[in-house]
Order: C-alpha cells, then sequence, then structure tokens
C-alpha cells in the first residue's frame, strides 16, 4: 500500500451473546492479517479494503470493508446453542427454561438423611419439542438408563419413576434431591448393542450450600459431548437470565477445544468477587493452570488458595489443581491423596501424570475409584467420564431384594435376580444393571475396566485389557528401554495400574496359554501374536 | 535445479482393519506427492520422495517398520551434501493424545491395538533431535479426537540425538486438538474426487492460494490460507492448528517462479461506470460503462479488489484468494 496514503480508524466489534468469545480477524487487500483478537479491534489503517473474519464456535462470517472514512463496524454474533437453558441460546425454550427453574427450586426425590442446605440438579431436555417428537420413539423415561450412586458408588436413586418430575410431550426430565456434600456418580448404563452409546459414569461433587446443576442434550441418545455442569448458590436454583451462563458456555467451548481463553470479564469478576460461583472459579483456574502463559501465576495462586478456602482441601478438584498448579509453576508435587475422581477431566489427567512423574508419593491411592477409573477415561469433554465400572447395590437394598427370595422352591431364582429393586422414590430395574458389558460384549471399549475392578483379575478380562495389550507390545519391542514409570507415563495410567497387570501377567502365564488356545474371538489371531510366552517371559526381567 | 538435500516420507492410509474406510488419504497423500515433485513446487528428485500408502489388499499394511525403514533409507546411506528439509505428511485415521501429540493410525489399530498408531511427537522429536535436517515439515491430516486414552508408538529407529536446537520447523494439523478431520467431495462435474479437506487446501496453498505479493510463500502466509479455505471447505466443522519453531512468521518457504492468476469473471446486475481497482488501491484496472448482463473476464492474482460503480455510488471488494482457476463474481 502507498504510504501517503490517509488513514482512518476502524473499529470493530462483535455484539450479543457470547460476543467475548467471537474472535475477528481483520485482512488487508493482500489477505494479509493486520490484526486479530477476541471481542473488539480498534485501529488506524491506511485507507483500502480490508476483509473482517469473526470466527464463534463453528461459525464464521465475513466482510468486505471499504475504509476511507472512520469506520466502525458491529458484528452480531451467531446463534449459540447450550445444553444450559438459559435466555439468550438458540437452544433454550420456554417450556424448558420455565421447567428448569422450578425444578431447581423444588425437590423432586426425598433427600437423603442429613442433608439440608445443599443438592444435585439434573435437567435433561431435546434440542426442542420438534425433536422430541421426531426422535423419541420409545415413550421410555429420559431416565432409563441413569442412576445417582453415593460416594462409595452404590446404588442411592434411579432417575425414574417419583424421583423424578418429566413431561411426555416436550421431552425433559429433572431430577433434583438435596444431599449431603460430597462426591457422587451420575451412572449411564448405555446400550451394549449400540456403539454410539457405551455406558458411561462421572463425578458429581456436591458442595455446602451450592446446587450442583447438570444439563444434558439428547439425540438419539444422550448427547454427553453436549454435557455441561453450573454451581449456583443452593437457595437461588437455576437462573436462567445470569450472565453466567453464557460465560460459563463460552470458556467451556474454547477449553474444550484446547483453546485457555479467559475473557478479561471473568478475570475481573475473581478479583472483585468474594464469593464468586465456585464453577467460574474451578473453570477459570483449570484454563490458566492447561495453558502455557505465566503473567498471571501469581494471582492464580490466590485464586486457588481462595477455591480452598471456600471448598476445602478435600474436594478432589481442589486435589486436582493443586497438582496442576505445581505442573505449570514447576514445582514440587504436593502431597495430596485423589482417592476419587474430580469434575474436570484436566485435573484427572494432571493426577495420573503426576503419579508417574512421583510414583513413591502415591498421588491416586492405590485400587481407590480414581485408580480404577483412570484406564477406561472418555475424553469427548471436558469433564471427567470413564466406562464405569460394575454398579453395587446398597447392603440394605440388595439384603431387601434378596430376602424376598428366602422363601424356597422355584420362586428362589426369580427372587435372585429380581426384575426389579425397590430404592427410595422408585425402582432400579435389573435389566439396567445386567446391561453392564462384560468387556468382550464391548470390544471396542473393553479397557480392562472391570478386571480393575477388585483385587481379583479376570484372565479374559486381562487378555482384552488395552494396558496388558500395551504393556506386552513394549515388552517385546523395547524390553531394556522401559520401566514402570515410563510405561506408566506411555499408557496414562498410575504406575500401580501397570504393576498389578504385569504381576497377574507373570503369575498367570498357564492359564492365560489354556484360554488363547481357546479364543475363538474376533480378535483372537491378533491377541495371540501378543500375548506369546516369550513376551511374558520379558515382562518378568523388567518387573 | 532440484532440491536434492530435501526429502520426504508421503503416507495415505485408506484401508483399516476395523476403522470405517477412508476414501482420501490416498488421493490426498498422491497430490501432496505430486507438489513434492512439481518442478515450481518442492522439486524434489523423485527418488527423494517416498509415498506410502495402504492397498486394501493386505489388511495390514502399511506397518510401522515400513515407514521406518522409509526413514532410514533417507539417512542411510548419507548424503555427502547433508540434508535441508524433511517433509513428513500423514493422511488416515489419528486419534488425540495430547495437544502436542497425536497418534497416526496404522491399519491395524482399533481401541485394543492402541499400539498400532505412530506418534507424531515422537516421530517429530526424533527427526528434530537429529540435527540432520535444518528444516521440518509435518502435515497431518486425521482427527485428533478421542474418547479414550490412546498410546501411540514411537519410532523404532535409533539415530544419535544431539539435540536438534537450530532445526526450524512447522507442524500443520488438519484439526483442533480433541476434533475431527474431515474429508469429502471436492471438485465438479466429472471431476470430482475425495479428499481430505486439510490436505486439498494444503495443496492449493503451496500450488499458489499462499503466495503473497511479492511470489513467496511465508509461514504466517501458508498458515492462514490452509486454515481459512479448510474452514471454507468443511463448513466451519474444523479447524487447522499450526505449530513453529525456530523460524518467525515471515520465514519465506517457497518462492514461486510465477504468481499464480484466477480468471475472474464479474457479472454485471446494474448500468453505470465502473471502475476496477487493484488492492492498494494505486491503480485502476478497467473502468468501462456497463449494462445489466455484462461482464468482464480479468485474470488476477490474489488479492481484494475494490469495484465502485461510479454512477450509483455502489461499493463492493472481489475477493480472488488464489485457490481458484475460475472465479464468478456478481455485482
Amino acid at each position: 500500500m502507498n504510504s501517503d496514503r490517509p488513514t482512518f480508524q476502524l473499529e470493530v466489534k462483535a455484539a450479543g451473546s457470547q460476543e467475548e468469545f467471537a474472535h475477528l480477524t481483520i485482512c488487508n487487500g493482500n489477505f494479509e492479517t493486520v490484526a486479530k483478537g477476541y471481542h473488539s479491534l480498534n485501529l488506524q489503517l491506511q485507507e483500502g479494503i480490508y476483509n473482517i473474519t469473526m470466527r464463534l464456535n463453528e461459525n464464521v462470517e465475513e466482510k468486505i470493508i471499504r475504509l476511507n472514512k472512520d469506520v466502525q463496524e458491529i458484528l452480531p454474533t451467531p446463534a449459540v446453542y447450550s445444553s444450559i437453558v438459559a435466555n439468550g441460546f438458540e437452544s433454550s425454550h420456554e417450556y424448558y427454561t420455565d421447567n428448569a427453574v422450578h425444578c431447581s427450586h423444588v425437590p423432586t426425590a426425598d433427600p437423603v438423611q442429613g442433608a439440608s442446605n445443599n443438592s444435585l440438579f439434573v435437567f435433561f431436555r431435546y434440542p426442542d419439542e420438534q425433536a422430541f417428537k421426531e426422535l423419541h420413539k420409545t415413550k421410555e423415561s429420559l431416565g432409563k438408563g441413569f442412576t445417582l450412586l453415593d460416594p462409595q458408588r452404590n446404588v442411592l436413586y434411579p432417575l425414574t419413576g417419583r424421583n423424578v418430575t418429566e413431561s411426555d410431550s416436550s421431552g425433559w426430565m429433572a431430577f433434583h434431591v438435596l444431599l449431603p456434600p460430597g462426591n457422587y456418580y451420575l451412572h449411564y448404563t448405555g446400550q451394549s448393542s449400540d456403539p454410539n452409546n457405551p455406558p458411561r459414569e462421572m463425578p458429581l461433587y456436591v458442595f455446602n450450600g451450592w446446587q450442583t446443576q447438570v444439563f444434558l442434550t439428547f439425540g438419539q441418545y444422550p448427547l454427553f459431548p453436549s454435557l455441561k455442569i453450573s454451581i449456583q448458590p443452593n437457595a437461588q436454583g437455576f437462573a436462567n437470565d445470569a450472565a453466567d451462563n453464557y460465560l460459563l458456555e463460552g470458556v467451556l467451548q474454547k477449553f474444550h477445544n484446547g483453546i485457555y481463553y479467559i475473557p478479561d470479564h471473568l478475570l475481573e469478576q475473581l478479583a472483585n468477587e468474594k464469593w464468586y460461583s465456585p464453577i467460574k472459579g474451578l473453570l477459570a483456574a483449570y484454563v490458566y493452570l492447561s495453558g502455557q502463559k505465566k503473567e498471571k501465576d501469581d494471582f492464580f495462586r490466590i485464586v486457588l488458595d481462595n477455591l480452598a478456602a471456600i471448598f476445602g482441601d478435600h474436594v478432589p478438584d481442589i486435589k486436582a489443581l493443586r497438582i496442576l498448579a505445581a505442573q505449570h509453576f514447576n514445582e514440587a508435587i504436593p502431597a495430596v491423596d485423589m482417592h476419587e475422581p474430580c469434575m474436570f477431566l484436566a485435573g484427572m489427567r494432571a493426577a495420573v501424570h503426576a503419579s508417574a512423574v512421583a510414583p513413591e508419593q502415591e498421588i491416586i491411592r492405590e485400587n481407590s475409584i480414581a485408580e480404577q477409573v483412570v484406564q477406561n477415561l472418555y475424553a469427548d469433554t471436558v469433564w471427567t467420564s470413564y466406562l464405569p465400572l460394575p454398579l453395587q447395590i446398597k447392603e440394605e437394598s440388595s439384603a431387601k431384594a434378596r430376602s424376598r427370595g428366602a422363601g424356597a422352591g422355584d420362586e428362589r431364582e426369580a427372587d435372585v435376580f429380581p426384575d426389579t429393586i425397590s430404592l427410595p422414590g422408585g425402582q432400579l430395574e435389573m435389566s439396567d444393571m445386567q446391561s453392564m458389558p462384560a468387556p468382550d460384549s464391548f470390544p471396542e471399549l473393553a479397557g480392562g475396566a472391570s478386571a480393575q475392578a477388585s483385587e481379583a483379575l479376570n484372565t479374559q478380562d486381562v487378555i482384552n485389557s488395552w494396558v496388558a495389550n500395551s504393556l506386552l507390545y513394549y515388552a517385546q519391542k523395547a524390553p531394556d528401554k522401559i520401566d514402570l514409570t515410563d510405561i506408566a507415563k506411555r499408557l496414562q495410567v498410575t504406575p500401580h495400574v501397570v504393576k498389578k497387570t504385569a504381576d497377574f501377567l507373570i503369575q498367570n502365564e498357564d492359564q492365560i496359554s489354556s484360554v488363547l488356545e481357546r479364543e475363538t474371538n474376533w480378535n483372537a489371531e491378533d491377541i495371540r501374536e501378543v500375548f506369546t510366552r516369550s513376551n511374558i517371559d520379558k515382562l518378568k526381567s523388567i518387573f | 535445479m532440484p532440491n536434492t538435500r530435501d526429502y520426504a516420507v508421503v503416507v495415505g492410509v485408506n484401508h483399516y482393519k476395523k476403522l470405517q474406510l477412508l476414501e482420501g488419504p490416498i488421493n490426498d497423500a498422491t497430490s501432496f506427492k505430486k507438489w513434492l515433485v512439481d518442478p515450481d513446487g518442492g522439486d524434489l528428485p523423485e527418488k527423494n520422495c517416498t509415498l506410502i500408502t495402504s492397498n486394501g489388499v493386505d489388511p495390514f499394511l502399511p506397518i510401522q517398520d515400513t515407514i521406518d525403514e522409509a526413514l532410514a533409507t533417507i539417512v542411510e546411506p548419507r548424503n555427502p551434501d547433508g540434508y535441508r528439509r524433511l517433509y513428513f505428511f500423514f493422511a488416515g485415521h489419528g486419534v488425540g493424545v495430547k495437544w502436542d501429540v497425536n497418534g497416526l493410525c496404522m491399519p491395524k489399530w482399533s481401541t485394543l491395538f492402541r499400539n498400532a498408531a505412530l506418534s507424531s511427537k515422537g516421530y517429530l522429536d526424533l527427526i528434530v533431535e537429529s540435527n540432520l535436517f535444518e528444516e521440518v515439515y509435518f502435515f497431518l491430516d486425521c482427527c485428533r479426537d478421542h474418547r479414550i486414552n490412546a498410546n501411540p508408538l514411537h519410532p523404532t529407529l535409533g539415530w544419535d540425538r544431539p539435540g536438534g536446537g537450530n532445526c526450524k520447523g512447522l507442524v500443520l494439523y488438519a484439526t483442533d486438538f480433541e476434533n475431527a478431520a474431515y474429508e469429502g467431495a471436492v471438485g465438479n462435474g466429472g471431476n470430482q474426487y475425495i479428499r481430505g479437506y486439510f490436505s486439498q487446501a494444503l495443496v492449493e496453498g503451496l500450488n499458489g492460494a499462499a503466495v503473497n505479493k511479492e511470489g513467496n510463500i511465508t509461514v504466517d502466509q501458508l498458515i492462514n490460507t490452509v486454515k481459512k479455505r479448510t474452514e471454507e471447505l468443511a463448513r466451519a466443522k474444523q479447524t487447522v492448528s499450526p505449530y513453529f519453531y525456530n523460524m518467525d512468521a515471515g520465514y519465506v518457504l517457497f518462492t514461486k517462479s510465477t504468481i499464480p492468476e484466477t480468471m475472474v469473471t464479474i457479472n454485471f446486475k446494474e448500468d453505470g461506470m465502473v471502475k476496477l481497482q487493484d488492492p492498494g488501491f494505486t491503480e485502476t484496472i478497467r473502468e468501462a460503462v456497463v449494462r445489466p448482463g455484462d461482464s468482464w473476464k480479468i485474470p488476477l492474482t490474489k488479492g481484494l479488489y475494490p469495484i465502485t460503480n461510479i454512477t450509483t455510488g455502489k461499493e463492493g471488494g472481489v475477493p480472488v484468494k488464489g485457490d481458484l482457476k475460475t472465479l464468478s463474481y456478481e455485482f
């Protein structure tokens, strides 16, 4: 361009929901980038022709500007879709929003004894009524297959029957229960016949004085990548008009795509609000500490301490953030005991990495729930979720169920395996539990979850375990170059999981050979190539 | 004079034992190789460029050893003139591990056989740290999402790895971490074929769409062009993710002997005196009275060309992105 040309001001601004997350790029007439940034750009540029691109989530819009005077260009942001049924999202509808607000204030299930001012609110919905009519053919409850588990993973509530409030005309379901603070688990059985709808479980922490809110959209099946978690004051319930909803959606969307962006607006809130929303604080801390930037290290040390002061150091996500912070700040890994999974996947990954780097610290406690899930994590959402371990039934419930069959004779079998088990507020269908897959019925997902579910490993499960498979591969390829922590790091599991699997392979060599001789399933030939006696012998020299 | 110190390993895998058949990767790899050996492209001697593709006959091929052997062949025997560039191209299924680690799936890959994937970082580190090459380019057209832990393989090659502190590197992933990369039909009429959107955009960029007004393709220009074009082809479902080091954004990757032109047809809908100018407003390319239905055919190089109907005051811009041979614009 001719440098003699006059200059003018070009102000470009995104306007609308999630405007802070709209990424703007200005290119000159040669399609060379002259400026880029979020939300708004204000530049003094030479007279000329410019191309403006606005990107927001999956939307890209372009506009050509002739700059021959000062120009202010407002670009409306495109419609945003979210599982959160808040005002301003294209996918929110009154028939969802109003019911979500109402149900977040009125528990749908009987409270757990001792619970007072802390609760869990779960809201399932379709994109809209039309989608519900087209996609929901079975007329079954949206909660079918979902169960809430207590901190010990005992079944607490099936999300069906009178535990929930549900619409059979517009496609939504709400579950709201008062719970003591702690880590709970949302368990989903999935459908063994559909690889797109596998089982899944995720931890949900209920904080003292807060309501944990879960929003999930359904398509042909639950769309877990769409799941959003918010945490709001218990008395407030779901606030459909809170600006936090857009902020949360925007930061989560970026975080999920590996973009560690925190709008200034959120930073200001963290700095100025004494009692900020837990989810905003947690999310901002995860985003910042996951990124490479360093300029706000001191600020986030304070944020982390504030979060710990508000929620307590015992909360799994606070422990995970302490680990992540140590990694970000290049400091020694703190002595934390992760025995439960945290809500954010980034936290679990940090803990797994730390457990391999510092095996002597036992960051993830051996045989704990946290350790049992690390080899089966799903990664399609920012939240921790995993191929679940088998369900357990509370002793009193199980006992009740079994006692019904204590009569005798032909009824015994039916009673030992009853169709339903009575639980608070509803019944858990045994079909839900029986649909938990054996690893070989879910070959694409079998990661040995059940192999690690108890101390007693099962030969068939270990043969179907990718950890065992990988271990033997490394033994075959590079027996002198690997060690326990190296393999744990490569496999992203704890050293103890590697050790336990290796010990089993070494101690059960004969049994494995015998099982493989009989094996005729889809990948038997491939498995036999790996599970050889010579590979297992190599393991002996490593472990 | 060909770039005899430049080498390439180009991999395209359509066929997988357990995963969905892809239709684009072999086309992508072939097309990229074509650019590599083109004297106005990468200008590599044919023998310096190894193309490895799946064949659908043996469901297990290629395997890691095939790729490792191709790399070994490059460095043994050593080129007495030394090495300048290594291009590593992969199109096929992929699985994300971390933001800088991707599994490049071999045909045997399944969730159980997670080893049957190459670690993008493992290979990049090996090549960079060998100090053999001045510049390393990785172009990876594969998915980066995953639902489960993945475990890609490090190379079986064992070179000396003194550090690689001076090696320049550019890695272009077809998509952001945790996201999918797509393929689809490109071209038109009888000339339609399936391509990975990223690979298509990459070759278009290298063939001219990324050329700046000086005839150079810089790091920045290549990234921006490929990013933008991939988004267009994939309808914004896919965002190219770049990573480069030891080179700044203005580093010149290639200099084209000629700046490619697009034949632009401007179709007029209104009467008036129309003026078409160059992107810098420094010269008038054409100025004439037009009537509805008239059209101008003008060859234009890449740029955003201001067009003005002086009679009515209507203004516009003709966007010539350099990725098409012909373009129609309504004014």
